[in-house]
């Protein structure tokens, strides 16, 4: 038996991608096979699951979610779409974090940030030039509704601080510390390794200019807590924040997100 | 590492050193023993490293101590402390 956009198909000896198609969706155009692009000629094996997919077409929530299902590694989409996360911070590394949290198709994001987007934020920061002015939650809210509309996101437009933080996350699996300022970094840390303790928590620390890639490295210093970064490239005068190296670090943490969402960190 | 206690007027042991004449006891510093002034705050430590305390995460004997405690709470002989230091950048 063959999985054809995630329906059951007979499965027949010889049986190509293209004789599926043609039968089932003659328009597609893209060809995905067990998770991967496929080329359209390829001999089927039984038990393959394949999707046929027409580009420009926009998907259902049904058909983006089975989507998502047959592109990400098995098992992956049925953990992530009904986690939660916390993300602290929308700027360089927030903003990402919750970019790739999105495609990943994370159900729950509560996004939290006190500011509005600034043209120096865009050096860096997944916002467009036309939402200068614009609140950061509310950006970034809109942003993620053009990736994957189906999720549910909520948002906290204010600051936080040590005693506001554990109230306001305290129903997500996995915390993000994407704070820009050191002493919030700390207060967010305080936070996971006290009253937050039994939920997962990756934050950043040193991620500024442009040094080596591969200083940035995810060290585990407690169960469930991670910090991401190279531990001191500071941002100051002369040393700023940039798209490649702070993404690199980004990527680091909802990698590491990810990974405790799917129970393998 | 330490400051030294002041030296007391008329101390008769003042042709020791100054480093006999300092009381200091040991502690274990990010897994590293350290030899710090008897009964030093977290504060002064922490100043005493160069760092700034509102950006340093302090685990003193397994607890996590408040910035409000560090400049009241000294440390005794013994003691495991965690620093983990943060700089600005996101």
């Amino acid at each position: 038996m063959l999985l054809v956009n995630e329906i059951p198909y007979e499965f027949r000896d010889g049986l190509r991608l293209i004789d599926v198609a043609e039968e089932i969706k003659p328009e597609a155009d893209l060809f995905i096979l067990n998770g991967y692009p496929a080329s359209s000629s390829v001999i089927l094996q039984d038990g393959d699951s394949c999707w046929l997919i027409l580009k420009g077409e926009k998907p259902t929530a049904d058909e983006l979610e089975r989507l998502l299902y047959a592109r990400h590694s098995p098992g992956v989409h049925d953990k992530v779409k009904n986690s939660s996360v916390g993300i602290m911070g929308l700027g360089g590394l927030g903003s990402l974090v919750a970019v790739a949290l999105a495609r990943v198709g994370v159900g729950h994001l509560l996004l939290a940030d006190f500011d509005v987007v600034e043209p120096s934020n865009l050096n860096r920061q997944q916002y467009f030039i036309d939402q200068i002015g614009e609140k950061k939650t509310e950006a970034m809210k809109d942003n993620l509704a053009r990736i994957n509309p189906y999720l549910s996101i909520e948002s906290i437009d204010g600051i936080l601080t040590e005693d506001s933080i554990p109230a306001l996350f305290k129903d997500v699996d996995v915390l993000a510390e994407c704070f820009d300022g050191a002493a919030m970094k700390a207060t967010a840390l305080r936070c996971a390794l006290g009253p937050l303790k039994e939920k997962g928590f990756v934050g950043a620390s040193g991620m500024a200019g442009f040094e080596d890639n591969n200083m940035i490295c995810t060290r585990k210093i407690r169960e469930r807590v991670y910090l991401v970064g190279d531990g001191e490239t500071e941002a100051r005068v002369g040393r700023g924040l940039m798209a490649p190296r702070v993404g690199v670090a980004a990527h680091h943490q909802a990698n590491q997100i990810l990974r405790l969402l799917l129970g393998v960190a | 590492m330490g400051r030294l206690l002041p030296k007391r007027r008329g101390d008769l042991t003042l042709t020791v050193s100054e480093s006999k004449l300092s009381v200091t006891m040991n502690i274990v510093c990010n897994g590293k023993d350290m030899e710090v002034k008897d009964g030093v705050t977290i504060e002064s430590l922490i100043l005493d490293l160069d760092l700034n305390p509102a950006t340093v995460v302090v685990e003193c004997n397994g607890s996590i101590v408040l910035p409000d405690d560090y400049a009241g709470q000294q440390l005794s002989e013994g003691a495991v402390l965690e620093l983990i230091r943060f700089v600005g950048g996101g």
